[in-house]
């Protein structure tokens, strides 16, 4: 019998992480199935998600496991609650300092496990790197084409117009 | 399979195009070569829509992309249902250019930018009525905010540009409107009549324009006209205008240049902020009567207050107030404000910015009725001003003590800890926000001890150092670690005697203490040496650095680290009113 606090995790390359089932429970999904599971020693299968990917989200969670507990502070309330998971910080800003298709990969992880807090820290990073930048801008950054067809171009063409008419 | 058919035609036109054959082409009509040009352009797009596909960035869900962009927008912009946060008062437009910019992207973003109503129900209004309609309708039937900054518009153009709203206007939940009238008193009405159209709307906030053009410099005088003229620019045919003129007005935002106008009419008021300046000060006999027909109020912000000698005072009961903050205030009206308002003994009461009355004792700035049976208590000096906040009863007991300066700190905190004295017994947690030179040469050399002395409850002792304003930028050599504060001021080098508790929690938000100040601290606190039962240190990650990596010296003293955190309260924040969060790290030990 293996320790009841810990369960292993692999990834869908077949890595194996052994956790702490406090930590994995930042993940919606994954404490569901723990709830289901009960105490067992089998592992979990993280089909969608890599070992790198999975390193990543665990230390997330790992460096995140007692924001739950931080709200016993003075004067926390719901819209305060809010607030924070829009907060990023520094250590969060490291943490997303990868390569573009290691960030998403994360971000999609995060969607997959159903990880709200990093969803949310990934969204906003990406948001920060996107604001004030023009549309090319924005695509040269994450290397995206212009695919809009003329119709579409001369309609994006207007709004800039009444844009700038300000 | 398509695409790859697509691609070889096009291959084979190029081929055709290059070769002599291509001069077949000279025989095709414009109308021909533009269709073939248009079928050609199509063909790319999608070829690029393709490649987009194949993209990391393709595989994010539509759902996280529309998160991404409410990000871009900024979180507090789009959350329109989000009206009932009370502080929210300075809101800034949402960001249109950015929205525009991601929705010009590519045709992914695009949709998906569209597609979602909430990121266009925040309206800037401009010239534009396109701008404006694109917003509208991309915008669905969600409720809708909108910001409309007079200065900005040219000579009687603003009127215009709300013509587009007219048909929106039961959509309209909020209005920013950043003016250049003066809200008179005798305005009342005609603001009232002048809320018909807008029958849902449930925030307004009305503030002073900055920067008034020549054009409104004339109109200035006007005031009250003009605010009607500019309500009745988007009024709905045939709409009646009957007071109550906006019952589903939850919130009120006001800067007001002289007087008040009745708001008794609003039924449903809940929050009200109400802003006024030196020039044009809030009457505390007008808010009072304002107040008086509000059954509903649960937050009030007011600023700039004066009282009007020989001006009689309404008693008012607030059964349901959570938040009466006043702020600008001379400490003579305190007394007067204790007397004539009733608050539930749950709710929170704010005194910030106050004017020292010079004849006035320090003990007598305070008004103790209203405090009776507190549990918590707040005073606060310079920056924000003497701030008290009284709760009701309940089983924690705290002690604020913030930004007090130099001289307050030494006079004024001894003073109200005697004068408070027969409170203070239960007193469990102590907490001193204040700048860092206050900190270190009053509040750990002269205070602490004075505290220890009068509540000698104390399990808890939280320290804040903040020092956002202009007078700890000053000061900003007092703190640079490669300094020695502590010898500067003068205090014992890292011998210091504070109350002994059980926790110890240290929030600062730059480096003002080094670990070995931090050591001598719990050393300090510890009870005959004993481990401290916990300490919570929490700072922004610049302020955390120069204790960062080493918490080996901690441990000696507390226990085993268990856990880090980040974004704990930022005592910048907390200790000038806010209540947001901040980023930080949390080193919480344990015994």
């Amino acid at each position: 019998m293996g320790d009841s606090n810990r369960l292993t995790l692999v990834a869908s390359d077949g890595g194996k992480f052994v956790v702490d089932k406090e930590v994995v429970q930042m993940s919606v999904l994954l404490k569901n199935m723990i709830e289901d599971l009960g105490e067992t020693d089998e592992s979990i299968p993280i089909p969608n998600v890599t070992s790198p990917v999975l390193t990543k989200v665990i230390e997330f969670c790992e460096n995140h496991r007692t924001d739950a507990a931080r709200t016993d502070g003075p004067n926390v309330d719901g819209d305060d609650a809010r607030m924070r998971t829009a907060v990023v910080s520094d250590w969060d800003r490291q943490f997303f300092d990868v390569d573009q298709d290691l960030m998403f990969e994360i971000i999609v992880a995060a969607n997959y496990l159903d990880i709200k807090s990093l969803v949310d820290v990934g969204c906003k990073v990406v948001a920060d790197m996107i604001k004030g930048k023009s549309p090319q801008e924005i695509r040269d950054l994450f290397d995206i084409v212009n695919d809009f067809s003329p119709e579409e171009e001369a309609a994006l063409r207007k709004e800039n117009e009444w844009a700038n008419d300000r | 399979m398509g695409y790859l058919r697509v691609l070889q035609a096009y291959q084979q036109f190029q081929k055709v195009l290059h070769s002599e054959a291509g001069t077949c082409l000279d025989d095709l009509s414009d109308d021909d070569l533009e269709a073939l040009e248009q079928e050609l352009a199509i063909t790319l797009s999608a070829l690029r829509t393709r490649r987009n596909s194949s993209r990391r960035h393709a595989q994010i869900p539509v759902e996280i992309l529309t998160t991404i962009f409410r990000y871009v927008l900024d979180p507090s912009t789009v959350d329109v249902d989000s009206f009932s946060k009370p502080d929210r008062l300075a809101e800034a437009p949402p960001d249109t250019w950015s929205l525009l910019a991601v929705s010009h992207v590519c045709g992914r973003w695009r949709t998906a930018s569209t597609m979602c109503a909430t990121l266009w129900s925040g309206i800037t209004i401009t010239k534009s009525h396109c701008l404006t309609t694109l917003f509208l309708e991309r915008s669905g039937v969600r409720p809708l905010r909108i910001f409309a900054d007079e200065s900005r518009w040219p000579l009687g153009g603003m009127a215009e540009a709300f013509t587009p709203l007219r048909a929106h206007c039961e959509r309209v939940r909020e209005v920013f409107l950043s003016t250049c009238v003066e809200i008179r008193s005798d305005s009342g009405d005609n603001l009232l009549d002048a809320l018909s159209p807008l029958s849902h709307v449930v925030y307004l906030s009305l503030a002073r324009s900055d920067a008034p053009s020549e054009y409104h410099q004339q109109q200035r005088n006007q005031g009250a006209v003009y605010v009607r003229q500019f309500f009745d620019n988007i009024t709905v045919e045939n709409m009646p205008i009957t007071p109550p003129t906006a019952p589903h007005l939850r919130a009120l935002s006001l800067s007001v240049r002289s007087g008040l106008f009745p708001i008794d009419r609003f039924p449903s008021l809940v929050h009200l902020r109400l802003e006024g300046s030196v020039k044009h000060t809030i009457k505390l006999h007008d808010l009072l009567n304002l107040l008086a027909g509000t059954p509903l109020i649960e937050t009030v912000h007011a600023s700039s207050i004066i009282r009007v000698r020989g001006a009689v005072l309404k008693a008012v009961t607030l059964p349901r107030i959570r938040v009466f903050s006043l702020a600008d205030l001379r400490s003579s009206i305190i007394a007067a404000v204790s007397q004539h308002i009733t608050i539930p003994r749950e709710a929170m009461l704010q005194l910030r910015h106050i004017q020292l009355d010079q004849a006035a004792s320090h003990a007598d700035h305070f008004a103790l009725p209203v405090l009776d049976g507190f549990t918590e208590l707040e005073i606060a000096q310079y920056d924000i001003g003497h701030r008290i906040r009284a709760r009701g009863q309940c089983s924690a007991v705290w002690l604020h003590f913030g930004a007090f300066d130099f001289q307050s700190s030494r006079r004024v905190v001894p003073a109200i800890l005697a004068r408070l004295s027969p409170l203070l017994s239960t007193v469990q947690t102590v907490r001193f926000a204040v700048e860092p030179y206050t900190l270190l040469r009053c509040v750990l050399g002269h205070t602490l001890p004075t505290v220890q002395k009068y509540c000698p409850a104390i399990s808890t002792l939280v320290i804040a150092c903040c020092g956002e304003d202009e007078r700890s930028r000053m000061l900003e050599f007092y703190v640079d670690p490669s300094s020695d504060p502590w010898k500067k001021c003068q205090i014992p080098h890292f011998k210091l005697s504070l109350p002994p508790v059980e926790n110890l929690h240290i929030q600062v938000t730059r480096p003002v203490l080094q670990r070995d100040m931090i050591l001598e601290m719990i050393r300090s606190c510890s009870k005959q040496r004993q481990p401290l039962a916990s300490l919570i240190f929490s700072a922004p990650g610049g302020a955390l650095a120069v204790v960062d990596g080493d918490y080996s010296k901690f441990e000696k003293h507390v226990g085993r680290v268990e856990s880090t955190a980040t974004k704990l309260w930022d005592p910048g924040v907390m200790c000038s009113g806010g209540s947001r969060m901040s980023t930080g790290r949390c080193i919480r030990m344990r015994q």
